[in-house]
């Protein structure tokens, strides 16, 4: 087995390591890394959007902002943190592997992520600036050095280090769904899997099938781009200076068609692992086992086959024929029927539990709220007559902030500290944990539910000025500063958590194997776990994942009730 | 992927077994990835095809050889798997190595990277089309190279031969047949 | 279990009805919607205020149901959860996907279908047609004239000062086509379709009063429809990312009596006159 030829130089051991723990950690590191970056772009748009007469940037730098700010946040963090980071460093774990199936693969996966997020930093540094065309980067906007001056060489690198993004991500990808699927040890039926695994296994499902959609788009934008030719652009666009351009008869709709076919199911990729991760930690400090499993499981891959056939309802107003419209806005509000019955269980799942209100489960409980709030405010966006009304407004920013954004984040902190003793071997401080929950919940609620009030006045998004109108409604543009205060008020906040990172790291308070008393397997390893995850034999598993019976509470692995494993 | 190996009542395999057995779940999976992304050129090619700039352009004589090259190469990577002779990995290499330069060939007649690559959007879908299978491809040549050195079996490359080609076909079909 | 677990749980749950209050609050007691000015517009109001309704309660009652569990199952010391069989999980699961899934398509059949139809249904032969193209940074409004069509415009004869849409002279339509910059003029309690056409990038049509958002596509001719019922001026914002001038792409849109339209397009030059050769 792979443990038996344990690395010893410092490379291979930190560096280029095989471990798919040391991996992950990598991996972790550099979405925290990427999240600051993220999030000061975050205080700058708003200090902008806030006080507009002291043009603290220009409009260019704005645009370059928001739309390096949604890619940052959306591929570099949450995913890489939530899918890539825990995904690397739970699954094998999870499913009693002693690594991933292709830990070479693994390797290279972060070592392609790497310079793709240095492609994007450095973008920020070429003529033109880096690239100003929004997340969703619709030619010909994208594609045209005269429409925006982002859209030179910042564009290119975006589309490059995507494209970086994508080999990487679909080699994660691989490596999840093979170790889910054929590394389990022996009694892990797919039924016995937790439930964070299963949520990988989709990630990784949609990974692979919608990924391909934005590799061809950007294949194709990079040639409209840089070889004249038209798959996107149309006939007969006109810039002053330049005059007529001569492609021909490219449709724009048919690029936003590929990336929102990738772009929807994407935002599960990045939504169901941090529900994943909310199921372990509510059963591990409920101490129940979660309220209806098999249902979960069947909603989950009802979501993954949704989410590839609804893309059409971030195009209601965008000029597709209006049959088609309405019937996305159909099949999307029927997403609904899953989420209501993942809602219902996340909460089910309190129901006679035992909750311990620690760090992590406060995280949790956040999460189950934060999903409500973004799942129901879905639903004016997904009813394509209201959508009318919200479509890019500060509605939609406030809900995908509070469900790719609030979600995602509270999950990737309670993940944190819930598996930070397993993985450093020691825990972080309660009170510290505590206090960087309140300051994260707070401001992070109360932002994104304003910016839902602002979109109701009609606020327009991606804004250099929003004074520029007077239609909307006076108290709602007296939000702004609010917001702003608030925003920079989370990002203080995340101090205490960076203190009680590092302190804990040197200083935290030793941890046993399973230090929350949790059934699934990666709480059976010692902590920190080493090389190969089980010094012996791997676990065999002979009882379902959340074993929290009245007669006590038992692993995955253990066979009997005298605790015998 | 049995119903029996997804309840797993039994120990896994046995570790080379276990290795093998995974690559064929992870090769299935990377497949499906290629086939959707041709699948998206594909629904993008049907798309644009109705616009009204459309030209439609001949198959280029050439074609026909780099397809009965190809098809020749997954011959000659059968008979090498069958037979157990690496020797049939080179050959099949170099048939691979005839069927680029072929490809390059045919996009130069039909005039390369100048003027008609932006004037025919027919062309752009033939330049690209022909561009993402020559890369993936590519890693087939790179596959056949290191499994001829290699002392084990035959691994991915087989599969991937074959299915590179197959891929090749329909791209055919589809740019100038459907 | 310790004491400062009960406080946080507390907490939590007193931070889950503040919340509610506060969304009630925020949403249910004030109108931020700019007041209404279109009649399919009042149909939109009234799916987001049957949407705020259903959603509210389900949230209520969501975020009461968290809050009291959380508060009860803290200080509980009794054994754990009975394990429910999975057929009453599934029957649980059935019922609240059925609730939710209902709540859903009552909003977008029943209620929103009839004003997506306004917006998009066939043209009538009454519509007041009107082009509005857009450039970056700006509105350009064609009425087609007394003859009811709109001149060719071919992109290669457009010029900034005397001819911005690229209108071809030759074309006998064109003769009576007006041309004005960034102020639409619409009859009241009328129907307008708007047609839609972009010089450059993508735009997007957005009056917020008419509850109106239409993207607009270059290359594409676009169309959107809607009856202004209340006379007034109103902005004109550009919805969908086009550069940077995008946050100050405004035009305005003055609904008027329909004699005052016809008197005032009857002053206007056709914009072939300004055209110079
Ligand atoms: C944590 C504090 C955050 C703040 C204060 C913040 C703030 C903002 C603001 C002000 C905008 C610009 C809205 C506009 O266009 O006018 C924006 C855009 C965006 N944000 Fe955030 N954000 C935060 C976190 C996140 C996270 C965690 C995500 C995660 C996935 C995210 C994803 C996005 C996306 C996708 C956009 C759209 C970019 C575009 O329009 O192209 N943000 N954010
Ligand atoms: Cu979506
Ligand atoms: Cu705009």
């Amino acid at each position: 087995m792979s443990h038996s030829h344990e690395p010893t130089t410092f490379l291979s051991k930190y560096v280029f390591s095989f471990d798919h723990k040391v991996i992950g950690i990598q991996y972790l590191i550099t979405a925290l890394f990427m999240a600051v970056i993220g999030g000061l772009l975050a205080l700058t748009i708003r200090y902008q959007l806030a006080w507009p007469s002291e043009n603290v940037v220009s409009a260019e730098s704005y645009l370059s902002l928001v739309t390096m700010h949604g890619t940052i946040m959306v591929f570099f963090v949450i995913s890489m943190g939530l899918v890539s980071g825990f995904g690397n460093l739970l699954i094998p774990l999870h499913v009693g592997a002693r690594d991933m199936a292709y830990p070479f693969l693994n390797m290279l996966s972060y070592w392609v992520m790497v310079p793709a997020c240095l492609l994007m930093i450095g973008s920020f540094f070429v003529e033109g600036g880096a690239a100003a065309a929004g997340w969703t980067a619709y030619p010909p906007l994208s594609a045209l050095k005269d429409a925006v001056p982002g859209s030179g060489m910042g564009q290119t690198l975006w589309l490059l280090a995507m494209a970086l993004f994508i080999v990487s991500f679909t080699m994660g990808s691989l490596n999840y769904l093979t170790t889910i699927l054929n590394e389990r040890t022996r009694g892990m039926s797919m039924m016995k899997l937790p439930l964070l695994t299963w949520t990988f296994l989709i990630s990784a499902i949609i990974g692979i099938l919608a990924f391909p959609a934005l590799t061809a788009a950007a294949v194709m934008l990079l040639f409209d781009r840089h070889a004249g030719t038209s798959f996107f652009l149309p006939a007969g666009m006109y810039f002053e200076g330049t005059g007529v351009l001569p492609n021909m008869g490219g449709t724009p709709l048919l690029f936003q068609h590929l990336f929102w076919f990738l772009g929807h199911p994407e935002v599960y990729v990045l939504v169901l692992p941090a529900l994943g991760i909310t199921f372990e930690i509510i059963a591990a400090f409920g101490r129940r086992s979660p309220f209806g499993y098999r249902t979960t499981v069947y909603s989950l891959l009802c979501v993954a086959f949704l989410s590839m056939i609804v893309w059409g309802h971030h195009m209601f107003t965008s000029g597709m024929d209006p049959r088609i419209g309405e019937y996305f806005s159909i099949v999307t509000v029927m997403i609904t029927v899953p989420f209501s019955v993942i809602g219902l269980n996340l909460i089910g799942s309190l129901w006679q539990a035992r909750i311990r209100a620690e760090t992590p489960m406060l995280f949790a409980l956040g999460v189950i709220s934060a999903m409500g709030m973004g799942g129901l405010g879905g639903l004016y966006l997904g009813t394509a007559t209201s959508d009318m009304y919200f479509h890019d407004s500060y509605f939609v920013v406030g809900h995908f902030h509070l469900t790719i954004g609030t979600v995602t984040f509270l999950a990737l902190f309670g993940g944190i500290y819930h598996w930070f003793p397993k993985f450093i071997g020691r825990k972080t401080n309660e009170l510290l944990g505590k206090t960087h929950f309140w300051l994260t919940i707070i401001p992070m609620f109360a932002m994104f539910l304003l910016m839902h009030l602002q979109g109701m006045g009609g606020i327009h998004r991606r804004y250099y000025d929003v004074t520029q109108y007077s239609y909307p409604n006076a108290s709602a543009m007296a939000l702004m500063p609010w917001i702003s205060y608030l925003a920079f008020a989370l990002f203080a906040g995340q101090l205490v958590f960076a203190f009680n990172v590092i302190w804990s790291i040197f200083r935290g308070e030793k941890s046993s194997e399973n230090p929350w008393g949790a059934t699934t397997l990666e709480w059976t390893a010692p902590s920190p776990a080493p090389h190969g995850n089980w010094p012996d034999k791997v676990p065999v598993v002979h009882r379902d994942p959340y074993d929290y019976g009245s007669d006590g509470v038992w692993a995955q692995n253990v066979e009997n009730a005298e605790g015998q494993a | 992927m049995t119903a029996e190996s997804l309840s797993r009542p039994v120990d896994p395999l046995s570790e080379a077994e276990l290795k093998e057995s995974s690559r064929k779940v992870g090769l299935l999976a990377f497949l499906s990835s290629v086939v959707m992304l041709f699948a998206t050129f594909t629904a993008a090619f049907l798309v644009r095809r109705t616009g009204t700039d459309w030209k439609p352009l001949e198959m280029p004589e050439i074609m026909w050889i780099s397809t009965w090259l190809l098809i020749g190469s997954s011959v000659t990577i059968e008979i090498s798997r069958v037979t157990g002779r690496k020797m049939g990995l080179l050959v099949t290499l170099g048939l691979g190595l005839a069927f680029l330069f072929c490809q390059v060939k045919a996009l130069s007649e039909m005039g390369g990277f100048s003027g008609a690559l932006a004037e025919n959007p027919h062309f752009s879908f033939i330049f690209v089309l022909l561009l993402v299978h020559a890369l993936h491809l590519l890693g087939g040549i790179g596959g056949l190279f290191l499994t001829s050195l290699s002392s084990s079996r035959f691994g991915w490359v087989v599969t991937y031969w074959h299915f590179m080609g197959l891929v090749w076909i329909y791209v055919l079909v589809l740019l100038f047949l459907s | 279990m310790t004491a400062r677990s009960h406080l946080s749980a507390g907490f939590l749950a007193l931070f889950f009805v503040l919340l509610v209050i506060a969304v009630v609050g925020g949403f249910g007691f004030k109108t931020w919607l700019p007041p209404v000015a279109s009649e399919h517009g009042a149909v939109v109001d009234k799916v987001i205020r049957y949407t705020l309704l259903t959603t509210g309660l389900v949230f209520v009652v969501g975020h009461l149901i968290l809050a009291f569990f959380i508060v009860k199952y803290s200080r509980d010391e009794r054994g754990t959860a009975k394990r429910l069989s999975p057929g009453v999980e599934a029957r649980w699961a059935l019922s609240v996907a059925f609730g939710m899934s209902i709540i859903a398509e009552v909003g977008v059949l029943v209620i929103g279908m009839p004003a997506w139809a306004a917006v998009y249904g066939e043209p009538s032969p009454d519509d007041v047609v009107v082009e509005v193209v857009a450039q970056q940074f700006g509105w350009f409004i064609r009425y087609p004239g007394k003859d009811g069509k709109f001149g060719a415009c071919r992109p290669e004869l457009i010029r900034r000062g005397d001819n911005p849409l690229g209108l071809d002279k030759k074309d006998p339509a064109s003769a009576d086509d007006i041309i004005v910059e960034d102020e639409l003029r619409l009859p009241v309690n009328k129907p307008a379709r708007i047609v839609l056409r972009s010089l450059d990038v993508l735009h997007s049509f957005s009056v917020p009063e008419m509850r109106v958002k239409q993207d607009i596509i270059p290359g594409y001719t676009g169309r959107t429809r809607f009856v202004p019922n209340r006379e007034g001026t109103y902005e004109i914002a550009c919805a969908e990312l086009c550069g940077l001038g995008h946050y100050k792409m405004r035009g305005l849109l003055q609904v008027m009596a329909p004699q005052d339209l016809q008197r005032w397009l009857s002053e206007q030059v056709p914009a072939i006159t300004y055209i110079v050769d």
